[in-house]
């Protein structure tokens, strides 16, 4: 009975409802999709770091993660690759092997790293090889083609056909020579990887690195790159002694670092606007108590207790929280989708934004996480209730003559 | 009169009134203070970017800001001198940048070889001042050199080591120079940490085949150039050609975009507190309407006319948003003050220094006062709270006087 009144007080006063349940239903749904952004954005973030270069989690020997030093390979042939990626998150899995020299064409050299790959597994692992913007990406039965970053075909001059000869220093201690041929150009918005990254057949850079069957590292594409950490620790005791494997938080605490501030600013952002939103809840309980003094009044005179009283007044903020919120979600979900897939472009106004190992591209979409939705509801709810609190307790604090005799 | 009406007339509830203005003032006192506490963070980004980039006004021949041609050098000449001489600049720095291998015993990596000025750079490059003095560069064109501190590691060496550069001389061909370690540089921004490498300027010039010339000349100033008065100066004083003076946001545009968009977001923060806001002016003014709506018809029926009527509706909400701006700016200016003074420590937060945008910020975060920013919010509340009446004002203009005082 107490629920059906408090329905009914609730549109007493339509016109004051319909506008707090407004601001509620804004806030709510400006949240959402404020969230969503902020969650859009770090994908982006981390898809840059991992999805284009890293992987979720790197297998490789002792310290290389640390030192990329050129002698600490392990023998593929003695990995368990195939148990590993008949693992439950594993969604792709590839072995490479990595190189840094100078790159020559023509009168032109530049130093770069070389990344030794095998096309068709390292395409289920990172999107390089998809973000071409010019020739095509390396066949599987190329042996010595290769697909280089923007900047660095722009620096050489070249396109694709075009020969590059690649110099280093072998682990054998000789100089490894050999020619390249440019396949295709890729992409990336991350100057570092634009700049100095090429990626070549794998067997070609262990012949001129002669570190034949050797690889450095294998990248792991898992499916929700968020519970990596679990993972690497599912993965872990299918490896032999000395080989350690390791997720991006790990390969990458800056962008640990970085995801954990882009946490700190959702909290600041939704204790500020709920702040705003609960003062406005506030005033309209407030407003509708202060009325109904007398009514108050009356029904305790008729043997209401307090505490029924105290709980209409909680019941009425409740239902307008749950309507806010039900409304408010709806507005966010909306929105979203009006945010998803590419959302806004912003590449006319900025660049992309290289910080923290990864690249931000310039645009803004809507990516929707559970708890963009589930968090900013019930703190809504709380903020409703909270607001609701003090008005209750003045309800039923009223004494029931002085609330009759009022007005 | 309308006005002393009005002001009597917000305090006959007393409650609503004071709720609307706190949260009113609360709003412009967060849009401010937050304001400013981002303007204090991003000027600080900004200067200690300029120190270790391009300065507050950068010097390039051609296209070389975008394009990175290493073939785009010049001779300074006379500038330096002449740049250093105008008023409000503090320092020009000349440097030189080379894509380069450096190899160790055992490994090799590609680098950038950056060539400075020591004795001029260790005073204001944020990325040498943790460095102990007697680790400086003693000369433009010694054989030692800084390293960024994973790219020491990852080549195996340690201070005082030998390693060999190569870089492409300007005739085409790939010229090689023996350097000593001298010192390590710890940034936390990765790129730099296992990339950099700096070396006497002269040194650096050698190497690429092009004696005494620089890639960039970056001047910094006592004060941001927010007019552009500065880089007009400096503009004034090149030689007809290809030598340009960008600002710094040209210049580095990652810094400079890496500010916009969170300044981008955070405009978006306010502008759903505004409507939040604004929303709830209308609603308590609304309701101080609905409640008094046969006051309005005996009023109307007395022979005032519906402009009257808006005009106290409307001063009902200008004086409550006057109030809410003093109040509002009052407690911007205590909290501005507090975040200036003490600020936000978030050493307790996170492990290292914070990078953003390719810079490295001060971990405890201060406000600056933008007091020009905090007049305009504060401005606009009387304006909001003015919009906000519209509704509710049309509301009390046009009951009908028969019908509002029966309905009693």
């Amino acid at each position: 009975m107490l629920l059906s009144l408090a329905f009914r007080n609730l549109w007493r006063n339509g016109r004051r409802t319909l506008l707090t349940l407004s601001a509620m239903v804004v806030s709510l749904a400006l949240l959402i999709l404020a969230l969503s952004i902020f969650s859009g954005m770090l994908r982006d973030i981390l898809a840059s770091a991992t999805e284009q270069y890293h992987g979720h989690l790197v297998i490789s020997r002792d310290d290389y993660q640390e030192t990329h030093d050129l002698y600490t390979t392990m023998t593929e042939a003695h990995l368990p690759l195939a148990k590993i990626a008949a693992s439950n998150p594993v969604q792709g899995l590839s072995p490479r092997l990595r190189g840094y020299g100078l790159v020559s064409h023509a009168d032109s050299s530049y130093p770069a790293e070389l990344l030794g790959i095998r096309p068709d597994a390292e395409s289920g692992v990172t999107s390089l090889q998809r973000q071409l913007i010019a020739g095509t990406a390396l066949a599987a039965d190329d042996d010595h083609g290769a697909v280089l970053g923007a900047s660095l075909a722009r620096r050489l001059g070249v396109k694709p056909g075009d020969e590059l000869v690649f110099v280093t220093q072998a682990a054998d201690g000789s100089i490894g020579n050999d020619l390249l041929t440019v396949r295709g150009i890729f992409k990336t918005g991350d100057s570092g990887h634009d700049n100095g990254l090429l990626l070549v057949p794998l067997g070609w850079l262990q012949q001129t690195l002669a570190l034949p069957g050797q690889v450095h590292e294998v990248a792991l594409a898992i499916t929700d790159p968020m519970t990596a950490s679990a993972s690497a620790n599912q993965l872990r005791p299918l490896l032999p002694d000395g080989i350690h494997i390791v997720d991006w938080g790990t390969l990458l605490p800056e962008m640990r670092e970085a995801i954990a501030s882009f946490d700190v600013s959702r909290l600041i952002f939704s204790v500020i606007l709920y702040f705003a939103t609960g003062l406005g809840v506030l005033n309209t309980l407030f407003m509708s108590v202060m009325e109904r003094t007398r009514e108050f009044g009356i029904l305790m005179a008729i043997g209401m207790r307090p505490r029924s009283i105290r709980l209409l007044v909680l019941l009425e903020s409740a239902l307008l929280g749950l309507l806010g919120a039900s409304l408010g979600v709806m507005g966010g979900i909306a929105l979203c989708a009006v945010m998803s897939d590419t959302g806004i472009d912003l590449s006319a106004w900025i660049t992309p934004i290289s910080y923290a190992g990864g690249t931000l591209p310039p645009r803004l979409r809507a990516v929707l996480e559970l708890r963009n939705l589930l968090d900013p509801t019930l703190m809504l709810l709380f903020t409703t209730l909270l607001a609701g609190f003090f008005p209750a307790r003045r309800a039923a604090r009223l004494q029931p003559v002085a609330a009759i005799r009022m007005d | 009169m309308t006005l002393s009406l009005a002001w009597r007339n917000l305090w006959r509830n007393r409650r609503r009134t004071l709720i609307t203005l706190t949260a009113m003032s609360f709003s412009l006192m967060l849009v401010q203070g937050f304001h400013n506490l981002s303007y204090g963070v991003y000027a600080q980004m900004i200067d200690s970017g300029v120190r270790a980039g391009s300065g507050h006004i950068a010097l390039y021949r051609g296209d070389y800001a975008t394009s990175r041609d290493d073939r785009l050098t010049f001779a300074p000449g006379q500038l330096p001198g002449q740049i250093a001489a105008l008023p409000g600049v503090t320092n020009v720095l000349q440097r030189l940048y080379l894509p380069a291998l450096a190899q160790s015993s055992r490994e090799s990596r590609g680098i950038l070889l950056t060539g400075i000025d020591p004795a001029a750079e260790a005073m204001v490059n944020p990325l040498l001042a943790k460095l102990d003095l007697s680790t400086l560069l003693p000369t433009t064109d010694g054989r030692d050199a800084l390293m960024g501190s994973r790219l020491l590691r990852e080549l195996k060496l340690e201070i005082g080591q030998k390693f060999v550069v190569t870089a492409q001389g300007a005739d085409g061909e790939l010229a090689s120079e023996l350097l000593f370690v001298r010192g390590t540089v710890h940034s936390g921004i990765r790129s730099v940490d296992n990339s950099l490498v700096m070396v006497g300027r002269q040194r650096a010039a050698l190497l690429a085949g092009r004696p005494e010339t620089v890639h960039e000349i970056a001047v910094l100033l006592s004060a941001p150039d927010d007019s552009g008065d500065q880089l007009q100066r400096v503009r004034a004083l090149l030689p007809a050609g290809e030598i340009q003076a960008l600002p710094w946001d040209t210049a580095m545009p990652n810094l400079a975009n890496a500010i916009k968009l969170d300044y981008a977001s955070q405009k978006f923060i306010f502008l759903v507190i505004v409507i939040i806001v604004s929303i709830g002016v209308i609603n308590t003014l609304l309701m101080a309407v609905m409640e008094r709506l046969p006051e309005f018809g005996l009023l109307l029926a007395l022979g005032a006319s519906p402009w009257r009527l808006r005009a106290m509706v409307l001063c009902e909400a200008l004086l409550l948003g006057l109030v809410a701006m003093f109040i509002g700016s009052l407690l911007g200016s205590l909290l501005t003050w507090y975040l200036a003074a003490i600020g936000i420590d978030l050493r307790r937060f996170l492990p290292e220094s914070i990078e953003f945008g390719g810079v490295i910020f001060d971990p405890v975060l201060r406000a600056t006062w933008d007091v020009r920013y905090m007049l305009q919010m504060a401005a606009l509340m009387p304006l909001l709270a003015g919009l906000a009446s519209f509704y509710p004002a049309n509301r009390a203009a046009r009951v009908a006087p028969a019908v509002a005082m029966r309905n009693n």
